[in-house]
């Protein structure tokens, strides 16, 4: 009987413990809070998703236990309907009573969660101040592969879903990215559309810095790249998740590194950025739905380099690596500990 | 004869090391990982962690070593950000500087044109209209193109509830059709247009969606603008349909270069009200002869998670600014807020590997 009892009161120790474990990130200065992109499988069985759980899921290689909380959202909802109203809403609520973001928070989001970010963050002080609350403190966002200049493959999928199928190089990109079993253009995959996307709080008042990481690699056997504008990683292009300004065909977030880390002068590189986007890394060695992962695919580089601020230039000390010699000569330069770390963790690495 | 064979073989050999040999990839090799350093990084399961094991500093002193060089290297990285960062909080957030390739604000309520592509052979059907966003009585106009454009049926439609709404055709003429669409008080806010286009025997779709909605408010002037302190003051005239919490947004030209983005936030009730714009002496030149504001944005902020922001109109397209002296501004410095400096502190503890 005592044995029983002292072994009920271990498993209800033992299970509020891993509660409170579940967000567990208490390392760090900043809170981390997490943002998931687009869960294709709730486009296609709604009545069988379990949001908060797909949330965890989603992040489940690297990153769920290295969070203190995160936002979950169903991909069969809009941004402005009721992905707001019954999921960021409640959530950030909760986060205010709980005084979370007191000393600041930082947002990790992947894809279309750099969406639901900016949305959140345009609102949040309003809402929240509306509503008797204290407003989030919000430091930085850490966008990884954002998605918030929309993609031209939702584009091409709600122009498939709503009309008819007419052409099998677009049958067989929208099959790689969605799967085959989406057979109507609903929810986020409308926001998702290029024009929508970059019309959801365009420019918020708050000037939180949205610090980009960009992947430039290839997944689906290359077959959607060619419907993205410029370089892409195999979901969004460039020029959304750089934060360009103007929706072109980009090569590289930097005008003087490419995103596979060679030095060269880059013509097509993002000319101009949405307020307060700053590319910090990139890499075509990880591909949209690689780069949150906990998984190392490649060496990565940093974004930004020689550019001028008042007037002078910054350099980076980095890895440069040196091939052939003479009219093959090339330079690479690479973040040191990319030859061994993820993306993932490198980005972790520098949260405070 | 010979030997410029082999030349032409050398150069052709060259440049086909060259292309292979490009994007990176040949260059691998010299640090390339091992096979299985494509498995999970090394250190334990994020799942297996506890609280008390930081994720990579749980490593060597060798490896901790490499760590602090690598957190030196991004820090460096993070360095330039944060001086960007602390340069744009130089200028007050109603007032910041632009350029001319800055197109997310120099054309607020553009329309990017929207395309499928319409066999093997390329070429695509493109939809475009005038603008994304549209506020009642204003008509939708739409051109469709493609190479051997024939007929073209589009349909207007309630982009949530997929209930149509109206249809049009027409026949293509040298590969365009233009439609317009009457402007109706009650089409929903999410509103969708289905092209579907005959191009050579096949029908081709294109999706393209909208915003319609009821104005808020309409901008109907400006009053002369006049100095107070650091800032320039240009009053805007406005009717207000719908009380609430105002957005306005204009950009600040000296002739045709862009200088400045201006926003001005303000709870405006019902009827005629003023709300201010100020453009901060660090964006003006020092010649004033040649200002003038354009691209002008109304919007109602949503006050509330389901109420949704709305936007009104304009019954003018610029403002000429005139009389006014650069000198009679108070040229003080503007002072970032207290958010503002933590998100700063925050880019610099980056930059400082902390």
């Amino acid at each position: 009987m005592n044995n029983t009892h002292i072994f009920k009161r271990v498993s209800l120790f033992a299970a509020a413990l891993s509660l409170l474990m579940s967000f567990s990130a208490l390392s760090k200065e900043y809170k981390v809070i997490l943002i998931h992109g687009l869960q294709v499988s709730q486009l296609t069985n709604r009545a069988a998703s379990d949001v908060v759980n797909d949330g965890q899921s989603y992040w489940q290689s690297y990153w769920v236990n290295r969070a203190d909380e995160r936002i979950d959202w169903p991909a069969y909802e809009r941004i402005e309907g009721k992905i707001t109203t019954d999921w960021v809403w409640p959530k950030l609520q909760q986060i205010s009573r709980s005084n979370l973001c007191e000393l600041g928070c930082v947002f990790v989001t992947h894809s279309t969660g750099d969406l639901v970010a900016r949305y959140i963050i345009d609102n949040q002080e309003n809402w929240l101040e509306n509503a008797g609350l204290q407003p989030l403190n919000i430091i930085a966002t850490f966008d990884l592969a954002g998605a918030g200049g929309g993609s031209e493959l939702a584009d091409l999928a709600v122009s498939t879903l709503t009309g008819a199928s007419w052409n099998f190089a677009v049958d067989a990109a929208l099959t790689w990215w969605l799967g085959s079993e989406v057979n109507e253009a609903v929810g986020v995959l409308h926001d998702l559309k290029v024009n929508n996307a970059r019309r959801i709080a365009p420019l918020p008042d708050a000037r939180t810095p949205r610090l980009r990481f960009v992947a430039d690699g290839n997944a689906y056997l290359g077959l959607t790249a060619g419907f993205l504008r410029g370089n892409d990683d195999s979901v969004v292009a460039t020029h959304s998740s750089c934060g360009a300004s103007s929706v072109n065909s980009f090569g590289s977030c930097s005008t003087n590194i490419d995103t596979n880390g060679r030095l060269k002068s880059q013509g097509d590189a993002v000319n101009s950025f949405m307020p307060y986007h700053y590319p910090l890394m990139m890499t075509n060695s990880y591909s949209h739905n690689e780069i949150q992962q906990a998984q190392r695919q490649g060496n990565v580089t940093i974004a930004m380099n020689n550019i001028m601020v008042a007037g002078d230039t910054l350099g980076f000390e980095t890895v440069d690596e040196t091939t052939g010699s003479w009219f093959w000569k090339k330079q690479y330069r690479y973040v040191k500990e990319s030859d061994n770390l993820s993306a993932s963790a490198l980005i972790y690495n520098v949260i405070p | 004869m010979k030997k410029s064979y082999v030349i032409g073989f050398a150069i052709s050999m060259g440049l086909l090391m060259w292309f292979l040999i490009d994007e990176g990839h040949a260059s691998y090799p010299l640090k390339q990982a091992p096979l299985n350093d494509k498995k999970p990084i090394s250190t334990p399961p994020a799942q297996q962690r506890t609280l008390s094991q930081p994720v990579i500093k749980a490593t060597t002193k060798t490896s901790s070593v490499t760590q602090s060089a690598f957190d030196e290297d991004l820090a460096k990285a993070a360095s330039a950000v944060a001086q960007q960062y602390q340069q744009s909080l130089a200028f007050p957030p109603y007032s910041q500087p632009l350029t001319v390739y800055d197109e997310d604000r120099l054309k607020p309520n553009q329309f990017f044109p929207v395309s499928s592509p319409v066999g093997e052979q390329g070429g695509e059907l493109t939809v475009s209209l005038s603008q994304y966003r549209y506020v009642y009585p204003q008509a939708i106009e739409l051109t469709v193109s493609a190479p051997n454009l024939g007929k073209a049926v589009v349909t207007l439609s309630n982009t949530d509830t997929k209930k149509s709404l109206k249809t049009q055709s027409g026949v293509a003429r040298q590969n365009e059709l233009a439609m317009t669409f009457k402007g109706e008080e009650d089409y929903p806010r999410n509103l969708q247009l289905l092209v579907e286009a005959d191009i050579a025997g096949k029908i081709v779709p294109v999706v393209a969606q909208i915003h319609y909605m009821p104005p808020s408010a309409t901008l109907t002037g400006f009053e002369n603008a006049y100095p107070r302190n650091e800032n320039m003051i240009v009053p805007a005239n406005l009717t207000v349909i719908k009380s609430g919490l105002y957005r306005l947004r204009a950009n600040l030209y000296s002739g045709t270069s862009p200088l400045a983005h201006l926003v001005a936030k303000a709870r405006l009730n019902e009827g005629s009200q003023q709300i201010d714009f100020k453009a901060h002496w660090s964006v003006l030149p020092k010649q004033t002869n040649d200002l003038r504001l354009s691209d002008f944005v109304v919007e109602r902020i949503s006050p509330s998670p389901g109420e949704l922001n709305s936007f009104g109109e304009s019954e003018i397209s610029e403002f000429t600014i005139e009389d006014f002296a650069y000198d009679s501004l108070q040229q003080l410095p503007y002072q970032a807020n207290k958010q503002e400096m933590q998100s700063l502190e925050f880019l610099q503890g980056l930059a400082a590997g902390q």
